[in-house]
């Protein structure tokens, strides 16, 4: 884990094939105190999930990944399993008609990382430990 | 805080055009050199070849510029926080060109198309001007990179701003006319006219 603090009030796990995009946006997290955590797909999003001390509060994941299971896959077994992290997903197109995917919210790509940021910040409040 | 910054306001040394050779970072060579070792089997650096332990040292000031020759715009698609704090907004989907002061749009632009066509890379000491007019220097290294996605390429952009920690991270307002530069060769040659500058003048009437 990458992070401003130890004991990071918020964790957010960043799920892309691109580096580049998990790099730079890892970073702004970390500088706004996020504790951060990587995955470069979705088995590995979820070993972390599993395994992750501190705990993951909210899940930022591309759609398309290179392995099986895609965004929305990773989304509905989050939900199943961790019913209470919400998920925001990332895509370059919209979802398709019919995605059942429950994230609490879709970014179209490239999306800002600040708007995103905002959008944690409602679902998740700074002040919350 | 303050009066750091007045002292600073006193001691910089902004470099002008024609003023001898104004030295390179350390971290823009770094940054070359983790370019380049991803260009030794190609000569246009792969996204898919970006790996997170040797870039994320560089992620704070990084950027992705994608070049729209019908427009024409330069729109970052991907913006480091460093920008964030200096532009004071979040500058991804902006068109670079409007960040630039309107004489050199066109230069600013015809270096960056250079950039991908040649295919080279460019290393450039830049002159901000901030809200408060203060007069800084913003240094750029930057190269083309094949994105595999889409198979277009674009330029990835490292900046470092030389005296942003001293003084707090001034809101920049416009960028100005390159005062030094240098094309970096990858082993396609680089463009005979500078970048940024005079280059509409070089050329043959």
């Amino acid at each position: 884990m990458t992070g401003a603090t130890q004991d990071p009030a918020r964790t957010i796990l960043i799920v892309d094939d691109d580096a580049l995009i998990r790099i730079v946006a890892a970073e702004y997290f970390a500088r706004q105190g996020f504790g951060v955590y990587q995955a470069s797909n979705a088995t590995a999003a979820f070993d972390i999930l599993a395994r992750a001390n501190p705990a993951v509060d909210v899940v930022l994941s591309d759609v398309a990944m290179p392995e099986k299971m895609d965004g929305i896959h990773l989304c509905q077994q989050i939900m199943q399993h961790w019913p209470h992290i919400p998920v925001l997903l990332a895509s370059g197109n919209e979802l398709p008609d019919g995605a059942n995917a429950p994230a609490a919210h879709f970014f179209l790509k490239p999306y800002r990382l600040t708007n995103v940021h905002r959008t944690i910040d409602a679902l998740l409040p700074p002040t919350r430990q | 805080m303050a009066d750091a910054g007045n002292v600073h306001r006193l001691d910089l040394k902004i470099p002008t055009a024609g003023a001898g050779p104004m030295p390179r970072s350390q971290a823009s060579w770094d940054f070359e050199r983790t370019v380049r070792d991803l260009t030794r089997v190609v000569s246009i650096p792969r996204r898919s070849q970006i790996d997170l332990r040797r870039f994320a040292r560089f992620a704070r000031w990084m950027a992705i510029g994608e070049i729209h020759r019908e427009t024409p715009a330069i729109f970052l698609r991907l913006a480091g926080s460093g920008f964030t704090e200096f532009f004071g907004f979040d500058l991804t989907n902006v068109d670079y060109l409007e960040l630039v002061d309107p004489d050199i749009r066109q230069a600013a632009y015809e270096s960056a198309c250079a950039l991908i066509d040649r295919p080279c890379g460019l290393w450039q000491m830049t002159p901000v001007a901030t809200e408060d007019e203060r007069p800084l220097s913003l240094e750029y290294t930057a190269f083309p990179l094949l994105n595999d996605a889409t198979a277009t390429t674009d330029i990835l952009v490292f900046a470092r701003h030389h005296f942003a920690d001293e003084l707090g991270y001034p809101r920049a307002s416009k960028i100005r006319h390159a005062a030094h530069w240098e094309w970096i060769d990858l082993g396609s040659g680089v463009p005979v006219a500078p970048p940024m500058s005079d280059a509409r003048a070089e050329r043959p009437s």
